[in-house]
């Protein structure tokens, strides 16, 4: 009796998989494998599913991969995989293998990604059972989840299609959170160690900041050990773009290949972006920007500016002695601005810290019984309208773009 | 995701000659990829946009000018008026209870001085059809002369470009669509052509028009003094890195490379930003290189 309940779920979990067959035989099955036999759970499903599964398509039916939409579930398929490439991710400080490609059948093409054991490379047909569908970056997407089972079957099932080679390299400025197996060349403009914990276990990866012609951005190596240095010209293949911050930023994980290139001239144009204004407008359409500078006015100071608290504990802006996650804390003092900078052709939501904000209001916040009403007053009368240079990073977010200043001038407030 | 309103950048002249409202539920101006657009579509909102002569598509301006007057109106004691003067013509503004910021600064100001203003552009016909052009204040301040003259600039390179697209959106005739279509297809951007095609319509617009605005632009870049460089304060960077060096320098450390970007990384600066501030102290003769990553300050 005992023995039943723990299988339960397990044999509920199969007959997803085969609904031909009624859960009575699988339980039967199953208890035959795991009990008599003593063979690992996890085998004996599979092995069950293999029995049964030529039948179960036989009504379940084969999708198209074209009848794809996102939300189904339960599906099976079959094709041929065009493209597959292995990378490592950390989810909630564990790593995890996955492999993310692309499978056709006579239909169309999708991608997909495989969370389960997946051994198959380009050019092989599989079939597969249990998978779902969801929408990745406005696409349907195929996911084999660890439940799914996947077969690699006998000979070339889809003549018709054609594996070819992919170039998957890009340019900087074409790079988007969600872009997987992406080659590109860049130089390494600068590259430090980081400490971090992984499992538990302390250890080291890279970060640092990489260019092309057409942008600059952020880089992490997930390894301890990178023989790079800043200036070299390098060669990423199979790198993914994972958003941090609001910024997509190029991750070099184990499968990722990295070489150094001898002739910088590889380089398109030969040269990385220059720092150079750019119109807001570019700024929004690109939607994020890493290390830009924009030339505009500001045409708002928000309120909430001046004096804040924030948590020791995380560092969040506390409202009313309270933080949001840690409750009634004693906050450590802050000084920022919020501002919109706006250059005529776009807007964004600017932030200046504390040392930038001290700066550029300079003598006027140097009273020291000022309250936080008065300060918010001065810097709006010292900061509103007046035109501002700023470098930083513009990340996106629900309510706007916000671009956090990292270099900043404005124009003296007197006529002197 | 919500995108705010872009300030557009208009002389006197032109804000008091705008009579056309597009948006506010009516669809006569959605180019894909515009601002308008966006906002339409993301907030399911209709903000009221007006075009303007040359085409500019405006819900919020920002003006910088002279500010002259500061009064009540005297049918309602709440409100104030303020007129905002550039040299092509004024921008009458208003404020009322819920900008007590704005009003506050009324109350206190000495006219004349030079002011910044943002604010939402309103058109009023009135029964005569007279029609009066004015922005509510959302944002006011004092600001030196430098400023206007680098607002008349931009609003001046701003105009001409707008200018610069109207007129080969005259050459090239045929439907709205078309027309928009072909001025993207030239390197346009969606926000910049949006209102031609309903300005052209609206205003009648032709080349002698175009040649009278263009002349306004020119009349009002007279009073702009164009060197504006030298009112910018330096740097926060290039202050703080020359601090640090010289900090170095006092307490007997080496100011090399390293220590720099160390002690600059310590105080928050960014190692890419440090990087371009060594480098311009350098071309600029603030700092020299004694030897190879070693940095001193010019006496």
């Amino acid at each position: 009796m005992n023995d039943e309940i723990e299988l339960a779920p397990h044999v509920s979990e199969i007959k997803r998989t085969l609904s031909n067959v009624d859960e009575s035989s699988i339980l039967k099955e199953l208890g035959m494998l795991v009990l008599e036999y003593g063979i690992p759970l996890g085998e004996a499903k599979l092995s069950i599913i293999r029995k049964h599964k030529e039948s179960a398509l036989e009504i379940d039916g084969l999708r198209r991969i074209a009848d794809l939409r996102s939300g189904d579930h339960d599906v099976s398929v079959k094709g041929k995989i065009t493209f597959a490439a292995m990378r490592l991710i950390m989810i909630r400080g564990e790593e995890k293998k996955l492999c993310s490609g692309f499978m056709a059948d006579d239909s169309s093409e999708v991608p997909f990604t495989a969370f389960c054991e997946f051994d198959a490379s380009a050019g092989d047909s599989i079939s597969a059972y249990g998978a779902h569908v969801r929408l990745w970056m406005g696409e349907p997407e195929l996911v084999f989840s660890e439940s799914a089972s996947i077969h690699k079957l006998e000979g070339d099932l889809f003549p018709s299609v054609k594996v070819k080679p992919r170039d998957l390299t890009k340019e900087l400025r074409e790079f988007c959170s969600g872009d997987r197996s992406v080659n590109l060349i860049c130089k390494i403009i600068s590259l430090s160690e980081d400490a971090v914990e992984r499992r538990g276990v302390s250890g080291t990866i890279f970060k640092g900041v990489v260019a092309d012609r057409t942008a600059k951005l952020p880089m992490t190596v997930w390894s301890d050990s990178f023989e790079f240095c800043p200036g070299d010209v390098i060669q990423i293949d199979n790198a993914y773009v994972h958003e941090w911050h609001g910024m997509p930023t190029i991750n070099v994980g184990e499968y990722s290949d990295v070489s150094l290139v001898d002739d910088p001239s590889v380089l398109p144009g030969g040269s990385v972006v220059k720092l150079e204004y750019m119109s807001i407008g570019d700024v929004e359409r690109r939607g994020s920007a890493f290390d830009v500078l924009v030339d505009g006015d500001l045409t708002s100071i928000k309120k909430g500016s001046g004096l804040i608290k924030r948590c020791p504990e995380c560092g969040r802006v506390m409202r009313r002695g309270t933080c949001k996650l840690h409750g009634s804390v004693s906050g450590s003092n802050d000084l920022r601005v919020k501002a919109v900078v706006d250059d005529g052709t776009g807007a964004l939501n600017l932030v200046i810290g504390s040392e930038l904000t001290k700066y550029i209001c300079g003598d006027v916040l140097n009273d020291l019984d000022l309250d936080n009403d008065a300060v918010e007053e001065r810097i709006r009368s010292r900061l509103m309208g007046m035109p501002v240079r700023v470098r930083g990073n513009v990340s996106r977010a629900d309510f706007g773009n916000i671009m956090v200043a990292s270099d900043i001038q404005t124009m003296k407030k007197g006529a002197e | 995701m919500s995108y705010r309103e872009v300030a557009r950048r208009v002389f006197a002249y032109e804000f008091n000659n705008t009579t056309m409202q597009c948006g506010g539920g009516n669809d006569t101006c959605r180019t894909e990829g515009s601002h308008v657009s966006r906002n339409l579509r993301s907030r399911n909102k209709s903000p009221t946009f007006f075009a303007t002569p040359t085409g500019a598509v405006c819900n919020r301006l920002f003006a910088v000018g002279v500010l002259t007057e500061v009064d009540r109106v005297k049918s309602d004691l709440e409100f104030w008026r303020a007129r905002v003067v550039d040299p092509t013509g004024v921008f009458v503004c208003y404020a009322g209870q819920y900008q007590p910021e704005a009003v506050k600064f009324m109350l206190e100001v000495k006219t004349p001085c030079f002011a910044a203003v943002a604010g939402k552009m309103r058109v009023h016909r009135s029964d005569e059809g007279t029609v009066y052009s004015s922005l509510r204040i959302e944002g006011i301040n004092d600001v030196s002369e430098p400023v206007r003259d680098r607002w008349v600039l931009r609003t001046a390179e701003h105009t001409r470009e707008r200018i610069k697209c109207m007129q080969t959106a005259l050459g090239l005739g045929g439907s709205k669509e078309d027309m928009i279509k072909a001025l993207i297809g030239m390197g346009y951007d969606a926000d910049t052509v949006e209102g031609v095609p309903l300005a052209v319509e609206h205003y009648q617009v032709n080349e002698e028009y175009l040649d009278s605005m263009l002349e306004m632009v020119e009349n009002a870049k007279i009073t702009a003094d164009s060197s504006i460089e030298g009112s910018y304060e330096p740097r926060y960077s290039r202050i703080e890195v020359l601090g640090i060096v010289g900090e170095l320098q006092s307490t007997g450390v080496d100011p090399s490379h390293r220590s720099i970007m160390e002690r600059a990384v310590q105080k928050g600066l960014n190692e890419l930003v440090v990087e371009d501030a060594l480098s311009e102290l350098l071309e600029e003769g603030d700092c020299y290189e004694p030897s190879n990553g070693l940095y001193r300050l010019v006496e």
